[in-house]
């Protein structure tokens, strides 16, 4: 919809104007550009890195070439399917759960009335903004041994034995789930429910009038409106799929070795190989890695939207 | 179009989060020619009568950052080493826990840091990214740091070379450590009757040598009359290192099982002595003796000792160990010993001074150094903080806490002397025997030694079998040697893992790096 406007031929002089008009918004822009720019540009060069001997002496461009040595290490193992696995497959679920539960908050959250969604929409989004050191122990509050809440209450109410959560891998797919779902949705539901209060009222008006239900309001009018944010947001998701959200996996967990088959992914392996060598030659190969397999995802999974439809394809 | 081009580059660099650090100025400065021996005084002289003098930045690792009389301590530190060598000192500790992350940083940026401790970073590691000076260069520490050389012996010294080079100054501390050594609130061993005073082979020991059978009935003892308490714990990243006597040549896949007598490198994970161990921490567990929550514990021993929630716990041992551990509880503790005092291979290369690359007056670094090794007061500053502010004398040779400041408020108790260049010329705090550093001497001269001492394994060619077997082992130790998990099941299913990972590769590697080195430094 939004897209024929572009397409439409401007004359020079209309163009000029619009030029004019859109001034102020890049200049809002620009912090955020210059951000972009000193944190993700200027760096990019550091990539060559990844295929050097590195010596402190030598500097980086003048350390030796060392060809994809420095990649070995992620592919030359038993653990590299385990890791990748649980790495893309952990995304994909998140991607799905998260944006499913993140709609359907933004869509009841615009629904209250205005005092209280503030006051809900300030409460959901608290567990975003801790650490997820902090977040470890307030899992850990629920889940250790000896004095959690889990074992000490719940499972006693029901006269279950304890459990050992910290020693049994099978619970803890569905414990990370739950956990980055509740941490991320106060903040993943605010771009839907900034779209969903820019949708034009006259719509619903308009739609009850007609004698349309709730959920034919919805399921017409703010789902479709809704597609091209939910689109955006998950290519830019799966560009991040081989990114793992290294405090969820490894302090969540409490780094126990019992839960490894489904809590390691690339970044903790990584970082607890790299732990001790603290080579940066390798962590960059890692990063360069993780990176291209990104990159070229965004494209793959841009280019599908494009074919089945080309309005909502991000570029 | 435009639109187009800009939402491709924020992809891009949505997808190309990196996070590298460029800076890099890596050009080592030409150091100056050292011509005889008065070349030391000469190089001092010159800078206190130019009246400019350069700033040597120190770094070091401590528990709890950057404390805030550390500035003063750097003034007071300067304010001697203005005069005697004209060289401004600036202190820069570190937390443990970014310590390695921020000298990395530090050192691969080239950022000024001159002197710094090697703890926690790893000195293969250092020497192969080309951080540390060769301390030998143009006679440097020859000209330059006459004291350092006079406070070591030459197997110290050899003891810090990497592949021939002397790349850093080994501190001055306990080099052997006691393994097993068990500590135990004495009020806990009261109330259980058991007497421990009638143990003591000779009066004045402070270390009493048992065996197990004596301390696993004192556990057992111990969990009857505290059942709300942990009977036992141990930290699960030092079990190896501390209990068995082995030596593990930079990690434990591939070891000496016999360090005195043999130099054939063998793996830990298969043999009786790991077998052993993980059987009897599968007893205790099953005990109860250990709690349920130990995987997942983060505080250390001695704080949950102090807080009333642990009766037991493993410690290295070594002169002064019972007024450490005494200390750090908060309450008299009696010391156990079930091994005996070994000195591995790698006790002088664990945390070495070392100078970078990078420094500008490395000649500078090295007369400061050498101070550090040197002159009791600047240790004394260094360890315990200024007297009249930090400390003062009680009158019998000792030093205390000032009236007023204790561990907690105290501006500068770092708690890290053993890091220090020298701690056996400062001054020695009350509670520890004043002959301390007499008996660390006699301690460290008298430990088993390690055949293998000086050596150093390279692993820059088997990182990625490395990484993989780091992995694999993190999945099993602590499940493993805290007794969570039946040896009989878990060490078969760890050693497969192990050598699938490229166990025996790597060992064939260490045991020729081994006999390379053994046969250049004529060790049979």
């Amino acid at each position: 919809m939004a897209k024929a406007h572009y397409k439409k031929k401007m004359s020079p002089a209309q163009r000029k104007s619009l030029m004019k008009r859109s001034i102020p918004i890049y200049i809002m822009a620009l912090p955020g550009l210059i951000y972009l720019f000193i944190n993700n540009y200027m760096p990019m060069p550091g990539i060559v890195l990844a295929f050097k001997n590195y010596k402190a002496k030598d500097g980086i461009y003048g350390s030796k070439w060392a060809g994809f040595k420095n990649f070995r290490y992620l592919f030359s193992t038993q653990d590299a399917f385990v890791i990748t696995r649980n790495t893309i497959c952990y995304n994909l679920v998140f991607i799905v759960v998260n944006t499913f539960f993140a709609v359907m908050v933004a869509i009841i959250l615009s629904e209250l009335v205005a005092k209280i969604k503030k006051f809900y929409q300030s409460v959901i989004l608290l567990p975003y903004l801790l650490s997820a050191v902090i977040i470890s122990y307030l899992v850990f509050a629920f889940l250790s041994a000896e004095n959690g809440f889990v074992n000490n209450t719940i499972l006693k109410a029901f006269g279950v034995n304890p459990i050992s959560w910290y020693q049994e891998k099978k619970y803890w797919p569905f414990i990370l789930v739950f956990v980055n779902l509740w941490k991320g949705i106060g903040y993943n539901c605010i771009i839907y429910l900034s779209t969903i209060i820019g949708i034009d009222r006259g719509y619903y008006e308009a739609a009850s009038i007609d004698g349309a239900t709730k959920w034919q309001q919805i399921s017409k009018i703010t789902l479709p409106l809704l597609r091209p944010t939910i689109i955006m947001l998950t290519l830019m998701a799966v560009g991040r799929i081989f990114y793992s959200d290294f405090g969820l996996f490894y302090q969540v967990p409490q780094n126990s070795g019992a839960l490894f088959p489904v809590t390691n992914t690339i970044d903790t392996y990584v970082y607890r190989g790299l732990l001790e060598l603290g080579d940066i030659t390798m962590s960059a190969a890692a990063g360069v890695y993780q990176s291209l397999v990104g990159f070229v995802l965004v494209l793959v999974a841009n280019l599908t939207v494009r074919k089945l439809d080309p309005d909502s394809a991000l570029f | 179009m435009r639109k187009k081009i800009l939402s491709l580059l924020l992809i891009a660099a949505l997808s190309l989060g990196m996070t590298t650090g460029l800076t890099i100025s890596a050009s080592a400065d030409q150091l100056e020619k050292a011509d005889d021996g008065t070349a030391a005084q000469e190089a001092a002289q010159e800078r206190i009568e130019s009246g400019d003098y350069p700033t040597i930045v120190m770094a070091f690792m401590t528990w709890a950052g950057k404390l805030v009389g550390t500035d003063r301590i750097s003034e007071k530190i300067s304010e001697i080493t203005r005069e005697k060598i004209g060289v401004n000192v600036e202190l820069m500790p570190m937390d443990s826990a970014s310590y390695a992350q921020n000298m990395n940083l530090i050192l691969a940026s080239g950022e000024q840091v001159d002197l710094f401790n090697v703890v926690t970073l790893g000195m293969m590691a250092c020497v192969n990214k080309g951080y540390l000076l060769d301390l030998e260069e143009d006679d440097l520490l020859a000209t330059y740091g006459q004291g350092i050389i006079d406070a070591f012996n030459t197997v110290e010294l050899g003891g810090c070379r990497v592949a021939g080079t002397l790349y850093g100054i080994p501190v001055k501390k306990d080099d052997a450590a006691g393994r097993f050594g068990m500590s135990i609130p004495v009020e806990y061993l009261d109330a259980i009757g058991f007497d421990y005073a009638s143990m003591y082979a000779n009066e004045e020991d402070e270390i009493i040598y048992t065996d197990f059978e004596t301390i696993e009935d004192i556990l057992g003892r111990l969990h009857e009359q505290y059942p709300d308490k942990t009977t036992f714990y141990m930290d699960p990243t030092s079990i190896i290192g501390q209990c068995l006597l082995i030596d593990s040549p930079n990690d434990n896949f591939g070891v000496l099982l016999d360090p005195a007598n043999s130099l054939v490198i063998e793996d830990l994970f298969s043999s009786d002595l790991y077998m052993d161990l993980c059987s009897r921490m599968y007893r205790w567990n099953q005990n109860g003796w250990i709690s349920p929550d130990a995987i997942t514990e983060t505080n250390a021993t001695t704080t949950q000792v102090k807080a009333g929630s642990l009766c037991a716990y493993k410690t290295a041992t070594k002169p002064g160990i019972r007024q450490q551990e005494s200390n750090l509880c908060g309450k008299p503790v009696v010391i156990f010993q079930l091994g005996e005092d070994f000195k591995a291979s790698n006790t002088y290369l664990n945390m070495p001074w070392a100078i970078n690359q990078n420094c500008e007056d490395p000649v500078a670094a090295m007369q400061l150094l050498n101070l550090f090794y040197t002159d009791p007061d600047i240790s004394t500053l260094i360890c315990w903080g200024e007297e009249g502010k930090e400390w003062k004398e009680t009158g019998d040779g000792h030093i205390t806490f000032m009236d007023g400041v204790d561990a907690q408020n105290s501006e500068y108790y770092n708690n890290v002397n053993w890091q220090m260049p020298n701690q056996f010329i400062a001054r020695i705090w009350e509670g520890d025997s004043l002959d301390l550093w007499e008996r660390m001497q006699a301690y460290n001269d008298n430990a088993v030694t390690s055949k293998a001492m000086g050596f150093t394994f390279d692993n820059s060619d088997l990182a990625a079998e490395y990484t993989a077997m780091t992995n694999v082992y993190s999945e099993y130790s602590h499940q493993l040697e805290l007794g969570f998990l039946d040896p009989e099941v878990g060490i078969p299913e760890l050693v497969d893992r192990l050598k699938a990972a490229g166990l025996e590769d790597y060992m064939a590697e260490k045991q020729a790096q081994l006999d390379a080195w053994a046969e250049a430094n004529g060790v049979e």
